[in-house]
Parts: structure tokens; C-alpha cells; sequence
């Protein structure tokens, strides 16, 4: 009875409407491992978990209706998560809904879209990103992964780096190297691949959470039709950038600085430390920095939700959110003493994963532009600084 | 260089027209020249420009319409504090303005109202708040000073009473058989000793001995809850505007900081293309950006009157104290021995910045109030 109609208007209802809507369905029907904030679901499981979503109509919260999704408003989209978090959904990497959907919705064909969008719905497709290589981090538009048209197909040639969960992945969308001729960010094009396409091949990394989270990928005369490019020959670099609103105010969100505090506060009462000055002093500041992080990031929300262009307030929100993650962590190790290298504490039966939470930290300042390069832009867009 | 708030939000009507009508006021009556004059005069502040702003209307800006003022909203307040902030203009328009005003406006005794606003208004009445026996304390309601007898007496020793030297009076907290009561003590009363503080910048404030001074019974505003009640509604906004100007200090601190990095050359290369001065001043811009969504999250809880507003309010003083602070400060280091200097402005924010941090609650005081009052929802942004 929470089902949610794919039909309905989800905003026309009240706040308070909706959210108990969806927390109601989330008590009744969320599988008790998909409930560990702390960790990424991923593979098999994950897919299980958005199919479920997916028939309960409660599946690809940003997408318009008319592409089946449930085209909420920005306010139901933070009310969404907010509920999420309230029933303590582990989160997961889901590009296929949070970026090429919308993508193809905003610039592919009628055909990519009645072909593509519906799979991501259902969850036959799971999609991984191809953007980074090993020589193009933060300078991303160096790109040099080549596609050579010939004929009907583009030939792909090269590798890609921190592909996440690629290895989980049946299709990839990536962005590849057409031309050399033009400034760097010209020659770029937006181009769909199948992951079991011969000449992919997938090397898990094993990163400092011991996770095989991302990967490297290989292309080795990779054939693609040439109809999988998205926007046109060329334009890839702009169609890579054309959802980071939305995305980027979610990079921004404070929904990890909350996780960290919860496994802060039950790292104190774990440790018998919540009264101590140096845990309060340090709880105190965090829980400030907090609630000034949130209120940025309502705000924020509200101006996207009113069509305006926040790109400097959105760089902003990514740094304090993604700092004060980090700090949290910091803390929580710092303030654990000898329990601090074994990265573990017990609170009651609930192991407190306070290693995976202080690594899962690190890259936050790293992806979706690092600190360093947010902080470059800023000192151009927002305050005018000079180049010289 | 743009801001965060204008990026984010749009400024209503009323907005846009009390900040056209500030900066046309400071335009016409303040210069940084009166800025170090005032450091040096017994009150802090000029009479005479304190009747140019009763004469422009700012006095009333808060005050109901049907008691002669312009009915606007905090939000409207906020624009005006961050005009007079901006300038670093002396009046004490908080301490002598809103915060009095909104007492007097707001109390039941429709004899005392119709005898003391008008006269407030049209500037001719500058009364301060005595309010305070300690330092840290936050509360208006708590004091030990005492109203006793037929006719009544007050005893009461206050501390910290801003622009309370030069004021024609003030008003003052005092328990009236345990039950907190707010009353009008006028500057002639017997029995009143003022010593005076001259603060960082320049600010003056007062401790005031109110030894055995009789009080009119038709001079009490308000008794009980509702002293308690509109005692702590106007220190609220009395400690949002404060929050404005802070936010502006450091506003303005930053953008003479930002200007300063784009036009001083060394090593043949302007200053501000160095990444690590870039970097730093971002910092700044982040810590900035945060305290105005912050602030102008807590006008809007108190507007509503939300469960949030205490805490939301005890966040917005914490955190704009902090980056006011920050910001002047660090805008020194920016601009290197220059900024050390009297005769550059940078350094009249430092002060300035210092003693609205340091008035009506430390950033520390309120994060301790913070956390007392916040709901306990840590798992959820709303």
C-alpha cells in the first residue's frame, strides 16, 4: 500500500505526506543488508536492491515522469534522501540513474533513450563511468584514449583509470579522444560501450579501505557503433558537464559528515569518552560545522530548484562537506587512542568500522574535482583573482 | 567579486530599498575619517548623526506602523546591518536602536510606550540595555539585581552595558520578589554611577551601579513571562543584527583583501596569481559563504518561530563571531606590513570584528548553547 504509483504526482503532496510514504515502504520492504550506512552495496546485490526500488515505482528519483522516473522536485529529491539516511541505506554508485540517464534524457536520441533508459529502470544494465586515465586526473580534458572512426564503428585504444565498479558493470560510457586538432576540450567525444565488448578488459585496484572498488580498464581495438555516441563528434567534454548541477550538489551533500558523526558519537559512548572536555570540545565544533554545511547545502538546493546557477556555491559546499567528512574521521581515530590502529571499536553487537570510514574520507577531496582544483576556480570565477 | 548570497538568493523589495536608502545614508553623513575621530570621543559615537538616522527613519525600521515605524522584518534589518557594518559606522544603532526600541515597542504598558518611543524615535532619547551582571551570561531573565519596596528601589550593579555612557537612559533587568521585571531608569536618577570601558575599536561600555535608585511605578515595562518573553525576543534580534554586522565585517574585510591581492606586484607578477594566497583567500570566501547561509537560515527559523530558532540562532552567533574574526584577521597576513599599520582601513575591521564577536555571547558561549538546545537529529538534514 506505500507502493508509489508511477503515475502519481509525488509533488503535489505534502512534505510530510511524502516522507512518510517513502519511509513506510523503506520499514516494510528494505532488506536488513542494505542497512549499513557505512558500506557501499555493490554487484548482484545492489542491482537486487534498485530492481526492488524499481517495481515499487520508487526507483530514479530525479528523472522526469515521462522517462519513468518519479520526477520529483528538488525539495521531495532532498526529502528522498533525507529518508535514505534516516532508514540507514547503505549508499551505492549508481551511474546509469544519477548520470547517463539523465544525460540521455538532456542530449541523446530518441532511440539511445527508448533503448538505454528503460534497462537502467529495471536494472538489466549497470553502468560504470570511463573518464580518468593514468596521465589525466585532475587535468581531465588531457585525455588520450583514441577513437579512429572506421566505417560504422569508432575503434577505441587506450585505458582508462578509477572506473568505479567496473567490474560489477555491463555497459560503460566514456569519453574518448576524436581529434587532436582543436584546444584540448574539443577533440572529446561522449561514446557508449558494451563491458563484455572484445578488447575490455577489467583489472581491479585494491584500494586503502581494502576495497576493489575502482578500476582500470583497458580498450584494445574496442569496436562501438558509431551511433552510440551521445551529442555529437566532438562534443563530448560539454556533454560530460551538462548534468553537474544536481550531481554536484550531491557530491556537496552532508549526508557522509552525518554518517561520520553518528560512528563519532558512538565511538564515545563505546569508549566511555562522550563526557570527556577533548571528545565534547571536538564534538562541539564538529556539530557546528555541521549544521553550517547543511544550511548551505538547503540553500543550495532551493536556488537549483529555482533555476539558478550556483556553480561557485556548489564548489564551495563540495569543499567544506568533503573537509569536514574528513575531520570527523580524523577525530574519531585521533580520539580512540589505542583502538585508533586497530580501526574498530564494539559498541553493544554493533561493530563501529571506524578504518573504512577514516579511508572511505580520503578520496572525498580527490574525485568530482579535488579541493586543490575547486579552490583554483574559485579564486577565478568567484573572487577575481589573477592569472598573471 | 560576487558573494554567496548573491548567487543564491534574491533580495526582495524592501530588501533592495533599505539597502539603497543605507548606503545613501552612510553616503551623506559617514566617512572612514569619522570612523578614527569617534575612537577618541566620550560616548563612541555622534548625537548629531544619531539624529540624522532617527531623521532618515532607521530608528523605527523594526517598529509596528501603527506605532510610527516602517514594519519591516529582520531580513530588512539584516541588509541595514550589513550596510552600517560594511561602512564601520559608530552609532550604536543595535545597542541604542533596535534592541531598546524593540523593548519599548513591544511592552504592554501603553502609557510608558506612548510616553518614551516617539521620543526614541525621533532620536531625542538614547537609552541603552542593562541587562548584564556578569560576563558569559547569555539569559536576560537571570540577574541578581533587585527592584524592593513601595516606593520601588532598585539595586543592581551591570556590566558590559554597550554605549551605555552618553545614553539619557536605560533600561534595566532586576527580579521584583524573585519574579524578573524591565524597567526605565532615566540618566538623572539618584544613585547612578557609571564608569566608563572604551572597547578595541574605539566602542565604549559601562558598568553601571544603580545604588538604592527609585523607580517610578509608571517606569516598570514589563513583569513575569512576558518581561522574560520580550526580553529574550529582543535580545534575539538584537543578536541577529549583530550576527549582519559581522557577516559585512567580514564581507568587506575580504573583498579590500581580494582587491589589494589583484593590484600589489612583487617578483614582477601581482600577488593575487600566487596559488597559495588564492588558496587562502578561498578559505576565507568558503568561511564567509557559511556564515551568511547560516545567518540567514536563523532569521528565518526565528521568523517562524521554529523549535530550531534557539539553536539555529546560538549557531549563526558562533559561527559568524569565528569568521569575522578569521577573516580580519588573516586579512592582516594577506596584505603583509601594510595591514599592521593604524592609517590602513583593514585593521579597523580587525577591532571592529572583535567587539561584536565578543558582545552579546562568544563564539563559545554559544556553541555551548548550541548544543544544549539543538534537537538531537543527527541522522537527518531537515
Amino acid at each position: 500500500m506505500n507502493n508509489a504509483n508511477p503515475h502519481e504526482d509525488f509533488n503535489a503532496l505534502s512534505d510530510d505526506e511524502f516522507r512518510r510514504r517513502f519511509r513506510n515502504w523503506l520499514e516494510q520492504h528494505c532488506p536488513e543488508d542494505v542497512r549499513r550506512p557505512a558500506h557501499r552495496l555493490r554487484g548482484q546485490r545492489a542491482r537486487e536492491w534498485f530492481r526492488l526500488l524499481y517495481e515499487h515505482g520508487w526507483r530514479a528519483p530525479a528523472w522526469p515522469r515521462e522517462h519513468g522516473g518519479m520526477g520529483l522536485s528538488i525539495p521531495k529529491l532532498i526529502l528522498y534522501d533525507e529518508e535514505l539516511d534516516h532508514a540507514r541505506i547503505s549508499r551505492t554508485v549508481d551511474m546509469g540513474d544519477t548520470h547517463l540517464g539523465p544525460t540521455l534524457i538532456k542530449l541523446g536520441t530518441e532511440e539511445q533513450r527508448r533503448l538505454y533508459l528503460p534497462k537502467i529502470l529495471n536494472c538489466e544494465h549497470w553502468w560504470c563511468q570511463g573518464y580518468s586515465e593514468p596521465n589525466s586526473g585532475s587535468d581531465l580534458a588531457s585525455l588520450k584514449t583514441r577513437a579512429d572512426l572506421e566505417g560504422e564503428h569508432f575503434v577505441i585504444n587506450g585505458q582508462k583509470i578509477w572506473s568505479s565498479f567496473a567490474a560489477d558493470a555491463t555497459h560503460v560510457f566514456l569519453l574518448v579522444r576524436t581529434s587532436t586538432e582543436a584546444v584540448k576540450q574539443k577533440g572529446i567525444t561522449f561514446i557508449l560501450a558494451e563491458m563484455d565488448t572484445p578488447g575490455i578488459t577489467v583489472k581491479p585496484i585494491v584500494n586503502l579501505a581494502g576495497d576493489d572498488d575502482f578500476c582500470e580498464v583497458f580498450y584494445d581495438n574496442v569496436r562501438v557503433p558509431a551511433k552510440n555516441v551521445v551529442g555529437r563528434v566532438g562534443d563530448g567534454w560539454t556533454v560530460s558537464r551538462s548534468l553537474l548541477g544536481m550531481e554536484r550538489l550531491f557530491i556537496g551533500s552532508p549526508r557522509n559528515s552525518q554518517i561520520a558523526m553518528m560512528a563519532l558519537e558512538a565511538v564515545g559512548k563505546a569508549l566511555g569518552i562522550s563526557e570527556e572536555p577533548a571528545f565534547k570540545s571536538t564534538w562541539t565544533e564538529l556539530s557546528l560545522e555541521l549544521h553550517a554545511v547543511q544550511c548551505l547545502y538547503r540553500e543550495t538546493a532551493q536556488a537549483l530548484g529555482q533555476g539558478r546557477q550556483p556553480d561557485s556555491v556548489l564548489s564551495m559546499l563540495k569543499i567544506a562537506a568533503t573537509e569536514h567528512f574528513q575531520r570527523t574521521t580524523e577525530a574519531m581515530l585521533e580520539l580512540s587512542g589505542e583502538y585508533g590502529p586497530i580501526g574498530r571499536v564494539k559498541l553493544g553487537t554493533e561493530e563501529i568500522d571506524m578504518r573504512q570510514l577514516y579511508m572511505l574520507a580520503r578520496p572525498a577531496t580527490i574525485y568530482g574535482g579535488s579541493s586543490e582544483i575547486q579552490r583554483n576556480i574559485l579564486s577565478k570565477r568567484m573572487l577575481g583573482l589573477p592569472d598573471d | 567579486m560576487n558573494t554567496a548570497s548573491q548567487i543564491l538568493t534574491e533580495p526582495g523589495e524592501n530588501e533592495r530599498m533599505v539597502r539603497d536608502g543605507a548606503l545613501g545614508f552612510v553616503q551623506a553623513h559617514h566617512s572612514m575619517k569619522r570612523v578614527r575621530q569617534m575612537r577618541t570621543t566620550e560616548s563612541g559615537y555622534s548625537r548629531e548623526v544619531w539624529q540624522a538616522l532617527a531623521g532618515a527613519g532607521w530608528l523605527g525600521l523594526r517598529v509596528p506602523e501603527q506605532q510610527g515605524g516602517a514594519g519591516m522584518g529582520m531580513a530588512e534589518v539584516a541588509v541595514l546591518c550589513e550596510v552600517f557594518g560594511e561602512a564601520l559606522l559608530p552609532e550604536p544603532w543595535i545597542a541604542c536602536g533596535l534592541w531598546p526600541v524593540a523593548l519599548v515597542s513591544g511592552c504592554s504598558q501603553a502609557a510608558l510606550r506612548d510616553r518614551l518611543l516617539p521620543n526614541m524615535l525621533s532620536g531625542d532619547i538614547v537609552l541603552a540595555l542593562a541587562w548584564q551582571d556578569a560576563p558569559f551570561h547569555l539569559d536576560p531573565a537571570q540577574t541578581s539585581a533587585t527592584l524592593t519596596g513601595t516606593p520601588l528601589t532598585l539595586q543592581a550593579r551591570k556590566r558590559f552595558v554597550a554605549s551605555g555612557v552618553g545614553a539619557d537612559g536605560w533600561l534595566v533587568t532586576a527580579l521584583r520578589e524573585g519574579v524578573p521585571a524591565l524597567v526605565h531608569v532615566p540618566a538623572s536618577a539618584a544613585g547612578v554611577s557609571v564608569r566608563s570601558e572604551r572597547q578595541m575599536d574605539g566602542g565604549v561600555c559601562a558598568d553601571i551601579d544603580f545604588n538604592q535608585v527609585p523607580v517610578r511605578a509608571e517606569d516598570v515595562l514589563a513583569e513575569g513571562d512576558a518581561a522574560v518573553q520580550l526580553l529574550r525576543a529582543a535580545q534575539a534580534e538584537a543578536t541577529l543584527a549583530a550576527c549582519a554586522v559581522l557577516n559585512a565585517l567580514a564581507n568587506r574585510a575580504l573583498a579590500i583583501t581580494v582587491d589589494y591581492l589583484g593590484k600589489r606586484v612583487q617578483f614582477g607578477k601581482r600577488i593575487g596569481s600566487f596559488q597559495a594566497l588564492q588558496h587562502r583567500a578561498v578559505d576565507l570566501a568558503v568561511r564567509c559563504t557559511l556564515a551568511g547561509s547560516v545567518l540567514r537560515r536563523a532569521i528565518e527559523s526565528h521568523a517562524a518561530c521554529s523549535a530550531r530558532a534557539a539553536s539555529d540562532l546560538s549557531a549563526a552567533k558562533a559561527l559568524c563571531s569565528r569568521t569575522a574574526t578569521l577573516v580580519t584577521r588573516s586579512a592582516i597576513q594577506l596584505h603583509g606590513g601594510i595591514g599592521y599599520t593604524d592609517e590602513y582601513d583593514i585593521g579597523l575591521y580587525v577591532k571592529s570584528a572583535l567587539r561584536y564577536a565578543g558582545w552579546l555571547g562568544t563564539a563559545q558561549v554559544h556553541a555551548g548553547r548550541f548544543m544544549a538546545t539543538k534537537p538531537a537529529t543527527a541522522g537527518e538534514v531537515a
